[in-house]
């Protein structure tokens, strides 16, 4: 079984958005819809200036925080990695909006939130996804990663790139900056570690604790009513 | 006597009151019914994609109706009984302390004692309170949600805070309706918000200085005549 996964080398990347732009036509989006982005980091003063230009996008997750919090499983993941969305499924309580640690999640027309799907349907079609064919500084490597001899394998251990820990992301450490410009490792947000861990259990329990409290106190009141009853008779 | 009292019974309720108390508790529970279902996965999954779509939508039609309803139907048509009800629910006495201390017995059917109640005892008034923050902080949550305006991580918060004060009142209005539909010694209370009538024997036991305060009013003498002059010492002149 194949595993999907990218190679971004931010030390190539120019800023031309051609990536971001593909990626709209590919699919079709809005001009304010982007399924990725580019965020430029700038240190220093002039004359003396850093500048890493990090393109971002759906981490493609191990364990989804945005599939966790899905009341329908209209977020899923596939064997192969990669991360889908069955619009069919979806209701639009847009849940996973919050979840996502990344803020890879735009909300469509439709009420959809979408994302990035690595172009999974034109991938099974034996084409790269939009961003990597179209990038003339060849940022991006596409491929997978559990075969060795893949080029986006060989690429990464000639790179050094590093996997963003707990997702299907490798990223070159830029030569002008830290570590800290990549996409930290993928973490549940305090937002769903509250809700799942907290206050639903909490909210349960004090529910459920109410309900016992009025089980209990109708059959007391019958034992005691009909103890009454027969202290009368006697 | 007023028409306050009649037949052995004793007005609790105006039309107003009840017609506001009937949309918030139909709205309330057809929220938690189509709510709930994000809530309980086997629930979720028993109404399937289809079934939560659906519950989704109502659900944000029904969140106009408890918003606005209950508020609109208070201020309306009993602004007078809404004013003396959050009065009661602020101030509170002695016996209203004492009644919650005895209120864990009395729940159960044990026997407790009492001193005499005013128009809403101390329960009913700690339930009152619940009523009303909870269904403004599950208003202004919500509505965070349903508009969309505001950053994903603020959507994650009100979207804790929303669930956890609609299941936590949930278990407080769960109690409400026992005490108001089964309980043996509170169930005539029902009739309260149903006719807006009370048996008066039973208000006089449970909420005593109501009754009395009720009764004063009725044999209040009449209000002295329109107006007296005095025109010298020991004349007066009726005009």
């Amino acid at each position: 079984m194949a595993k999907y996964g990218m190679l971004i080398d931010p030390n190539r990347c120019t800023g031309c958005n051609a990536c971001r732009i593909a990626c709209q036509m590919q699919w079709s989006l809005e001009p304010e819809l982007n399924f990725n982005w580019l965020e430029e980091h700038l240190e220093g003063k002039y004359p003396n200036l850093k500048r890493v230009i990090v393109p971002m996008q759906c981490q493609h997750c191990d364990n989804p925080p945005c599939q966790t919090v899905c009341p329908t499983g209209a977020t899923y993941k596939r064997e192969d990695g990669v991360v889908l969305i069955d619009a069919e499924k979806c209701i639009g309580c847009k849940y996973c909006v919050s979840a996502c640690p990344y803020g890879a999640r735009v909300i469509n027309a439709a009420g959809i939130p979408e994302k990035c799907s690595f172009c999974a349907v034109h991938v099974a079609n034996g084409s790269t996804p939009a961003c990597v064919s179209t990038c003339m500084s060849e940022v991006r490597v596409f491929g997978d990663v559990s075969d060795p001899n893949s080029e986006i394998s060989r690429q990464i251990a000639t790179l050094g790139a590093v996997n963003i820990k707990g997702t299907s992301m490798y990223y070159v450490p830029p030569r002008e900056m830290g570590m800290d410009v990549l996409p930290p490792e993928c973490v549940n947000p305090t937002y769903l570690g509250v809700l799942k861990n907290i206050s639903q259990p909490a909210s349960k329990g004090i529910l459920g604790l109410a309900a016992a409290a009025i089980a209990t106190g109708i059959v007391t009141n019958k034992i005691i009513e009909r103890s009454s009853k027969n202290d009368e008779t006697n | 006597m007023t028409k306050q009292i009649k037949n052995n019974k004793i007005l609790r309720f105006s039309l107003g009151s009840r017609l506001g108390h009937g949309v918030q508790a139909i709205s309330f529970t057809l929220l938690l019914i189509t709510g709930s279902s994000l809530v309980f996965k086997s629930y979720g999954a028993l109404i399937g994609p289809g079934g939560l779509k659906l519950f989704s939508q109502l659900h944000h039609i029904l969140a106009y109706v408890l918003t606005f309803g209950p508020i609109l139907l208070l201020i309306l048509f009993s602004w007078d009984n809404v004013k003396r009800w959050i009065y009661d629910c602020i101030h509170w006495t002695e016996s209203d302390v004492k009644f919650v201390a005895a209120f864990p017995k009395i729940f159960f059917g044990l026997r407790a004692d009492t001193p005499k109640q005013g128009k809403f005892n101390g329960g009913e008034k700690i339930n009152s309170i619940l009523q009303i923050l909870g269904t403004i902080v599950i208003g202004i949550s919500g509505w965070i949600m349903l508009l969309g305006l505001f950053s994903p991580a603020v959507a994650g918060w009100a979207h804790i805070i929303h669930s956890f004060a609609a299941l936590v009142l949930s278990g407080v209005v769960a109690a409400h309706a026992y005490l108001a539909l089964i309980h043996p010694g509170s169930k005539e209370s029902i009739n309260g918000m149903l006719s807006g009538y009370v048996d008066l024997d039973w208000a006089a036991d449970h909420h005593a200085l109501w009754v009395e305060e009720v009764m004063n009013e009725a044999v209040a003498p009449l209000p002295a005549p329109a107006k007296v002059k005095i025109k010298a010492v020991g004349e007066t002149v009726n005009v």
